[in-house]
């Protein structure tokens, strides 16, 4: 701890989820192959790799050039590319797409968004739950491998996880890990499964089928995590969403399809004591006032820069905490002076009054400048100290 | 540079219309490159177009990269310094705001000098899209500074009138036309004013 600080990342971290005053903001990194360009390899590399140990030196190289920060999200090291491939893809429901397999080498992996899921798979949804689905079924319709392949891949990829929830604890950094397998509120999950167009076509013309399958999976969801999070340790939930939001959707349909969903993750997550994390890509200005229905200091909302942070701070200030939002064209097209004065503005007008996270907009890019990444993380732990 | 962004949900009509622009604007000794925005869908045939002189770059990263705006400055990047092209072509996924699109370019990309934003809008299609995906279509018709209402020929008159008044009062600025891209109706005239402007 610097001499100035006087508090562990933990007790910073929730402080600020509490809507308190830190001693200095927190600092929050959302990050994956966004290692490898800076310390030299290529994204292509870093997707291929098989040496573990190869991926800490990557990110413990940042780590030491930066600073440091105080919650990470998604920061690990994996030693075989197939657990990263079972992984993403039963994360997100979708095929992917790799740089140095299917896209150029320093690009960043794509979800590669078809009709895979069917219609009459909500019914099956619906009886046996999306992850005996996802076990049973739906996996190999997306992912080229055999049952042995996606358990030695799950098996493996538990101990890579094991092993880097002990390393970043050992640092005093509070971790921010999906603990089921899709860390994605169903509504998104479906969406990515069944294709945008589809999915709305189906909200348009099987809203009660659609409904039906939220409900099973909603439930299922809580009774995964709840838990999970308790064998861990963990108080902190995560869960993505970005195709609900007012950018896309209007307004009665993230209120039939969304919302209520939400709530019931939200409340019987917190009845447990346990804080969902919300990451929340592209534009939610016109449904940031629906969240100050829930309990004060119950979730977080992670904001990638697309919705406007400084408007949603007025809405819910003293109600819920907010993360956000240094862009990731910032990160890699922006110059570190340009990081610097945006983090100062986020420090003094989201974080003025506590209830605030420095944290990446959405995920650091592949394309990140490492000074850009340090300046975010210098001007999180020096700048409201040098006020003083 | 000069950029025409050609925007529109998916099945709209985008890489019809791009393609018949993108030649006639190659036939009048114009650069082009067209940068493809792929989401989940089979592309425009980059080599065949090569072999018509036009540069084609995939821009990977679509539906839910929120990295999308850097990819798009590097692509650009990248056309300038391959091939000095007088017009980039960009087709956006469908699930994009133009808008944004011309946000990150004004931000980041100072080689273009002037934009210009087509959205194409399925007129078979409007009255459900606009019901369930309000505030995207609204996204891209009011950063349109042309409107192309498509698929004329499978619609009766009355509803285009409907559409182009529902454009008109969301966008009082653009100008709003009516297309069979694919039975080439009011296409010619449609194309030679982007010829025109744009060379």
């Amino acid at each position: 701890m610097a001499r100035r600080e006087t508090m562990t990342s933990e007790e910073r971290v929730w402080a600020a989820i509490r809507l308190e005053k830190p001693d200095r903001v927190p600092i929050d990194i959302l990050a994956s192959a966004a290692y490898a360009q800076v310390t030299g390899m290529t994204v292509a590399e870093w997707y291929a790799n098989t040496n573990e140990d190869k991926h800490w030196a990557s990110i413990d190289k940042v780590w030491d050039y930066t600073g440091g920060w105080d919650l990470d999200l998604t920061s690990m090291a994996q030693g075989n590319p197939m657990v990263v491939k079972v992984g993403m893809g039963r994360a997100m429901g979708v095929r992917f797409k790799f740089p140095g397999v299917d896209l150029p080498d320093n690009y960043t992996a794509q979800a590669f968004e078809q009709e895979v899921m069917t219609l009459k798979d909500y019914d099956t949804i619906a009886d046996i739950g999306w992850q005996r689905f996802m076990d049973e079924d739906y996996q190999f319709r997306i992912l080229d491998i055999t049952p042995e392949d996606a358990a030695k891949a799950m098996e493996e990829g538990a101990g890579s996880f094991f092993r880097g929830l002990d390393r970043w604890k050992k640092r005093g950094v509070v971790t921010l890990y999906p603990v089921n397998s899709s860390p994605l509120h169903p509504f998104f999950r479906f969406s990515m499964a069944r294709s945008m167009v589809r999915f709305m076509e189906d909200l348009r013309y099987h809203p009660a089928l659609v409904e039906k399958a939220l409900k099973a999976a909603t439930r299922e969801y809580i009774e995964q995590i709840i838990p999970a999070c308790k064998a861990l340790g963990f108080k902190l939930s995560f869960t993505a969403e970005e195709r609900a939001e007012g950018f896309f959707f209007p307004l009665p349909v993230f209120e039939r399809f969304w919302w209520p969903y939400t709530q019931e993750i939200v409340d019987a997550l917190w009845s447990e004591g346990i804080v969902t994390w919300f990451h929340l890509d592209q534009n939610w200005d016109k449904n940031i006032p629906y969240f100050k229905r829930l309990p004060r200091s119950s979730a977080i909302l992670a904001l990638d820069s697309t919705t406007n942070i400084f408007a949603a701070k007025k809405v819910l200030r003293g109600h819920l905490c907010l993360a956000g939002d240094v862009s990731p064209a910032l990160m890699s097209l922006g110059k570190p002076e340009d990081v610097e004065a945006y983090c100062k503005k986020l420090i003094d007008e989201v974080g003025g009054d506590g209830g605030f996270i420095l944290s990446t907009g959405c995920e650091m890019p592949t394309a990140v400048k490492l000074d850009n990444w340090r300046a975010m993380i210098q001007t999180g732990r020096n700048y409201e100290f040098s006020k003083r | 540079m000069k950029l025409l962004v050609i925007a529109g949900f998916l099945g709209s009509g985008k890489t019809t219309l791009l393609l018949e622009v993108a030649r006639k604007l190659a036939a009048a000794s114009q650069k082009i490159a067209i940068i493809e925005n792929e989401i989940g869908e089979i592309g425009i045939d980059g080599k065949y177009l090569r072999q018509e002189g036009l540069q084609v770059q995939e821009l990977f990263g679509g539906c839910i990269c929120c990295t999308l705006s850097v990819d798009l400055v590097s692509t650009l990047e990248k056309v300038e310094r391959l091939f000095q092209t007088d017009l980039t072509i960009i087709e956006p996924t469908g699930l994009a705001s133009p808008g944004d699109v011309v946000t990150a370019v004004r931000s980041y990309a100072p080689m273009v000098t002037d934009i210009m934003v087509l959205t194409l809008l399925d007129a078979t299609r409007y009255e459900m899209l606009y019901e369930m995906l309000t505030p995207l279509l609204t996204a891209q018709i009011q950063s349109a500074d042309i409107v192309a209402i498509n698929k004329i020929d499978a619609v009766e008159g009355a509803n285009i009138d409907l559409i182009s008044k529902n454009v008109n009062q969301l966008n009082p600025q653009a100008r709003v036309v009516s297309i069979s891209a694919e039975k080439r109706i009011n296409l010619e005239p449609l194309v030679m004013e982007l010829v025109r402007e744009l060379q």
